[in-house]
């Protein structure tokens, strides 16, 4: 039997509770799920339209009206703004995931990392199942679906969902002690939207600002979507600063949520 | 962790203490570390500090039934916080020896917009049972719970008396050989409490360890093995609890004249009742009740 009086405090349980991580995972996830669009008639919708009206308006504004030429407007645009609402949507909503559930927080004891993780899920789950209608409007703009997609998608979804849990966890975590995070990032996704190239071609930007572009980690993986719906290229070595971003996203976060983590109940 | 699973006790503190530091500007904003580089580093020396325990040591038996008792800010709920392993100690070592459940508020995280019964499954898992343990306890959990039809309707609608059920009714189908209980019974109804003791009668015959915090001091009496006051994060008397009870009483009653008159009261209360169990007419009852205010 231990006895000693150790500096400082520890905390020891002979028993681990019988709940698996993954089985907690996905019914929080599920649940939020269900809750988001309980009540919407339009539910199925909703995930599209976001993309969608975005795409129109941009369709309308760069291609009618100040006349830019890009082949296959709308399928260049819809290409990269579904890709981007998914990680747009997953980081804006794990922010607020601790601070949000003080209340379960405080009160019982839970892998803390559940939270951002279902969140980050929940959205990925949006992104998947409106894949399909992506696939149709692509269709429609005159674009065969090809079978590297199959392929393709899964490195992309993976390197892309790896990203967003890493920096899920980041935010969600700082966000219990800088409460400025939260409208901090707004700001700095809109500012990411217009540093990645989303709406304009990445070749047709100056040298010198090209180069700046490409250290945003999402350049490389919104060209990569890109290319493999327009052009059915498999995504290639070109992601490999996603990738190190990544890794390094999931690491600071896996960090930031051991160190903020054990004190979160009384941070909160 | 080195318990050899025969350890004689459920839990064991050994000089725990918790401070919190006290600061008015928490949570941290980024404008005070870009304007003070250092502040960060200096907020965190520089805080007030604050024992909300102090030195607990503490060793409960399988199967007791420990009360914890004392005023708003004693250290009551800190204590079990710590013991269920959300707030980590500052100071000393807790070790527990068996799967825990708390009861720290019922139905803490329940979704208001989610269904009672979906509520039910995603709470028992988050307390800690697994999926196969939460799907078989669900009707189980349901029928305590009494809701009935409603429990499919969403959780907004319910009435607070509802929603505590359905709270209670998931932690103790948690079957915990631990259970913190922090003073979640001061809320409803007589027939709901009543029911919950009964539960926790069944509990201590599973060999159960039950700490449970309360201000009803007739709950301790009548359930707890043993009891032990706190006032100011230490430990100010351990023992069997109607001695806690007495000297917890003394010591409100010295310090609050409402409370004197509540403990007249109550005396007079059951002096009467004690007076008609043993058939004394009714006009000595009187003459006890008569002597509720002494001075007017």
């Amino acid at each position: 039997m231990a006895t000693t009086t150790a500096m400082p405090g520890r905390f020891a349980a002979s028993a681990a509770p019988a709940s698996s991580f993954w089985d907690l995972l996905l019914a929080v996830t599920l649940r939020d799920l269900r809750v988001k669009y309980h009540g919407t008639f339009l539910s199925y919708f909703w995930w599209i339209a976001r993309p969608l009206t975005l795409g129109l308006v941009m369709y309308f504004a760069l291609g009618r009206v100040l006349k830019i030429d890009i082949e296959n407007h709308a399928a260049f645009l819809l290409s990269a703004l579904f890709p981007w609402f998914w990680f747009q949507n997953g980081l804006h909503s794990a922010t607020n995931c601790f601070v949000a559930n003080s209340g379960l927080v405080k009160k019982v004891q839970f892998p803390r990392i559940i939270l951002p993780l279902s969140v980050v899920l929940g959205s990925t789950f949006e992104f998947v199942i409106t894949l399909p209608v992506l696939v149709l409007l692509l269709f429609i703009t005159g674009i065969n679906p090809d079978w590297t997609w199959l392929a393709g998608v899964l490195p992309l979804l993976a390197l892309e969902l790896a990203l967003l849990c890493g920096l899920g966890v980041l935010v969600a975590s700082l966000n219990v002690y800088f409460r400025d995070i939260g409208p901090g990032l707004d700001s700095v996704l809109l500012l990411l939207f217009y540093l990645t190239p989303i709406f304009y071609p990445l070749e047709r930007v100056p040298d010198g600002y090209r180069q700046v572009l490409l250290l945003n980690p999402l350049t490389p993986l919104i060209e990569e979507w890109r290319e493999m719906f327009l052009f059915g290229d498999m995504p290639g070595l070109d992601l490999w600063p996603t990738v190190v971003f990544s890794v390094v996203a999931v690491a600071a976060g896996w960090f930031a949520l051991r160190i903020i983590g054990k004190n979160m109940a009384d941070a909160l | 962790m080195l318990s050899n699973g025969a350890s004689p006790y459920a839990v064991q503190l050994g000089d725990v203490s918790k401070r919190y530091l006290l600061d008015p500007q928490r949570p941290w904003r980024l404008k005070d570390v870009i304007a003070r580089p250092k502040s960060l580093i200096s907020q965190l020396t520089a805080k007030e500090p604050f024992w909300a325990l102090r030195d607990i040591s503490l060793n409960v038996k399988h199967g007791e039934i420990l009360g914890i008792i004392g005023h708003n800010g004693s250290g009551k709920s800190t204590l079990l916080r710590i013991l269920a392993g959300i707030s980590p100690p500052t100071l000393g070592t807790v070790e527990i020896n068996g799967r825990y459940g708390a009861l720290l508020e019922l139905g803490a995280g329940f979704h208001p917009n989610a269904s009672g019964r979906e509520n039910a499954y995603v709470n028992a898992l988050f307390m800690g049972m697994s999926k196969d343990e939460a799907k078989a306890a669900l009707p189980s959990i349901i029928e305590f719970s009494e809701l009935g039809p409603f429990i499919d309707q969403p959780m907004r609608t319910y009435s607070s008396g509802m929603y505590l059920r359905l709270g209670f009714s998931v932690a103790i189908h948690v079957k915990p050989d631990i259970l913190l209980v922090d003073e979640v019974l001061a809320v409803g109804d007589a027939d709901f409490q009543e029911k919950c003791f009964e539960h926790f009668r069944t509990l201590r015959a599973r060999n159960t360890t039950i700490i449970i915090v309360t201000h009803n001091v007739d709950t301790l009496i009548d359930f707890a093995d043993r009891a032990i006051s706190l006032e100011k994060g230490r430990i100010k008397r351990e023992g069997a609890p109607i001695e806690v009870v007495q000297d917890y009483m003394n010591a409100l009653r010295r310090e609050s004249p409402a409370m004197e008159r509540a403990f007249q009261r109550a005396l007079a209360g059951h002096l009467a009742q004690e007076a008609m169990k043993a058939g004394v007419v009714s006009a000595e009852m009187l003459g006890i009740a008569g002597s509720e205010r002494p001075d007017g």
